[in-house]
């Protein structure tokens, strides 16, 4: 097992190593001069030689090409990037004020999704063409059909309505004041957990669905175990493992997710920063934040590969 | 068995000849009601986006300053939002811009990555594993956060957002079809042709590419309603389609969203359309995919 993981965490490096280039070389090439696209606004505007080259100083654009790039990187080995364009604070600390609120949305919306997907999951399996199964069907598809960012306006507009209820305009931490905490973040967890169940949940069926087929759930049967022995312990192991990876890709996309919940909930996380600096072309912020977001998806990923070899040992010998 | 027999099986054979378009798209339809409820989504709208001037009974930029925030009903029929434009208006004007942003992309990006795929299976080698080495690095990005990236380098515009969104659907089809492509590379009808002495170009077009076209039109449906909700997140954030064009996210971005209170209906019949058509590639997706390939099946 630990051969294995050293195996995936050298797989890992060129990896990182192509992610940091390409977001170097979309943010720093693609633009062509960031410091005139800043200072034009995008193409309109005037500005005047004097503040160009300041700002191209300011941002280091006027030195080479790879030497921006070590630095760069050197920069987030040492958790420091320089500072931000708008607000001249360190952009690491800046960041990690705003870790807090995405990881506590991230968590708690998977915890929602799991205990929603896999019961309806298993039901739905079990009760194959009832009205159930048609009924959790329907409710996941349309799940998976509904943009998380309407069925969050839908979630504020309803709470607008009924209770007049708004975002809270100020972040509580969950050590302080848990109620509070957990008032801000329990809606836009239940938005995105939602989304996340509905795509666990056909996974979890299909799955559940092909396992149930099979010779050894047959004995089971024949042997007169419970359905709950046969469901659980002979089906459900079985057929968890894809949903295990599935839930794990899942869970990063929604690192795109928490962008939008973020927004819509006013929640001062990394997402709704991220698009706060873009509006503003902030670009140190800019992509140091989507390093990080590629950094812990790429992590992610790597961790749901790691549970899946713990769990199943003939994933390790291939 | 008698010449008699013989005689009857062929006529038969005659009789049953292969189904036309129609044909084949009515036995699809009673076989999968699903998908061809999609596919009558996806006509409609189709239908709204090419016919947008005659079915919209207003000028979707067109601001009826006395009719600010007016209620849905016969006059309005989804409302006016709080410039005083029709919304249903706007929302078959959008249909335009979703579905051209989600075909050019797809076309693009989506084909270009199977292009690749096909090519890179089927050669294997070093060519194949520098070309999955690239596609790691677009995986190792979340979907939105790697379109919000091109985005941010090159401005908000109708023409990024499509170059973003078509860099996302690169890797869902490159690693479709590079499987599909490994895979009929090792049949023995490419043995066979290579044997006769077929070029490796002759091979790759003529035995490959077909059978490489069913996974690839399934992903390419699937990805189309993608295409559509990264569109319209990028445009909710204020980061896609640049108003006052008529999108369907933008309708629901920040100033949308602050009149809730007073016009729900801002906030509630664009998603509807967004949802709507995410659903009928959706079906019609899963449909196909189990008509053509039950192995692809997730």
């Amino acid at each position: 097992m630990q051969s294995y993981i050293a195996r995936r965490l050298l797989m890992l490096l060129p990896v990182l190593i192509g992610v940091s280039l390409a977001i170097f070389l979309i943010m720093r090439v693609l633009p062509g001069d960031p410091a005139l696209v800043i200072l034009t606004a995008g193409g309109q505007g005037s500005f005047d030689e004097q503040a160009l080259s300041d700002l191209r100083a300011k941002l280091g654009t006027d030195r080479p090409l790879h030497i921006q790039y070590v630095d760069w990187i050197w920069g987030m080995l040492k958790l420091d990037v320089g500072n931000s364009l708008v607000t001249n604070r360190p952009v690491f600390s800046d960041i990690g004020a705003r870790v807090p609120p995405t990881a506590e949305l991230a968590l708690l919306s998977l915890i929602i999704s799991m205990v929603i997907a896999l019961p309806i999951g298993i039901i739905s399996a079990a009760r194959q063409d009832t009205w159930m199964d048609y009924v959790f069907r329907v409710v996941s598809v349309g799940g998976l059909s509904m943009p998380i960012f309407w069925t969050g306006t839908l979630v504020v507009l309803f709470l607008v309505l009924l209770f007049r209820w708004m975002p809270p305009l100020t972040y509580t931490s969950i050590f302080l004041d848990p109620a509070q905490n957990l008032s801000q973040f329990i809606w836009p967890s239940m938005v995105m957990g939602y989304y996340l169940s509905a795509v666990v949940s056909r996974m979890t069926r299909s799955q559940m669905l092909e396992v149930l087929r099979q010779d050894y759930v047959r004995t089971a049967w024949a042997k007169g175990l419970s359905e709950r022995l046969v469901l659980y312990r002979h089906a459900l192991k079985n057929a968890i493992l894809p949903v295990i990876t599935l839930s794990g890709v899942q869970f990063g996309q929604l690192m795109g997710g928490t962008v939008l919940l973020e927004t819509i909930f006013v929640l001062p996380g990394m997402g709704s920063h991220l698009v706060s600096s873009i509006l503003v072309r902030d670009y140190p912020v800019v992509q140091t934040i989507i390093l990080i977001i590629a950094l812990v998806f790429v992590l992610l990923n790597l961790l749901v590969d790691i549970i899946y070899a713990w769990l199943d040992p003939r994933i390790r010998y291939t | 068995m008698s010449t008699q027999d013989a005689i009857q099986i062929l006529s038969l054979e005659s009789v049953r000849r292969k189904p036309g378009f129609l044909g084949t798209v009515w036995q699809f339809s009673r076989s999968k009601p699903m998908g061809a409820i999609g596919g009558v989504i996806i006509i409609g709208m189709i239908l709204s986006a090419i016919f947008a001037g005659v079915i919209s009974p207003y000028d979707p930029y067109r601001m009826y300053v006395s009719d600010l925030f007016a209620p849905p009903g016969t006059k309005y029929w989804f409302g006016t939002d709080n410039f005083g434009r029709d919304i249903f208006s706007r929302i078959v004007w959008g249909s335009r811009i979703s579905l051209a942003v989600g075909v050019v992309s797809v076309a693009v990006g989506a084909t270009g990555g199977a292009m690749l795929g096909l090519v890179s299976g089927f050669l294997g080698g070093k060519f194949d594993a520098i070309s999955q080495r690239l596609v790691d690095i677009m995986m190792a990005f979340p979907v939105l956060i790697l379109a919000l990236t091109v985005v941010a380098a090159l401005g908000p515009s109708i023409q990024n957002v499509i170059i973003a969104i078509a860099l996302v659907m690169v890797p869902p089809g490159n690693r479709v079809v590079r499987s599909a492509s490994l895979a009929v590379r090792e049949m023995q009808y490419v043995d066979a042709a290579r044997a006769i002495g077929s070029r490796n170009f002759r091979i790759l077009f003529v035995h490959i590419l077909p059978n490489c076209l069913a996974p690839y039109i399934i992903v390419a449906t699937v990805n189309l309603g993608w295409a559509i909700v990264v569109e319209a997140s990028l445009s909710f954030l204020g980061l896609g389609t640049p108003p006052p064009q008529p999108s369907w996210g933008a309708m629901l971005s920040a100033e949308g969203r602050s009149y809730l209170e007073k016009a729900p209906w801002i906030g509630i019949f664009p998603g509807v359309a967004i949802s709507l058509a995410v659903f009928g590639f959706n079906i019609l997706g899963d449909a196909l995919r189990d008509v053509w390939d039950p192995r692809l099946r997730r």
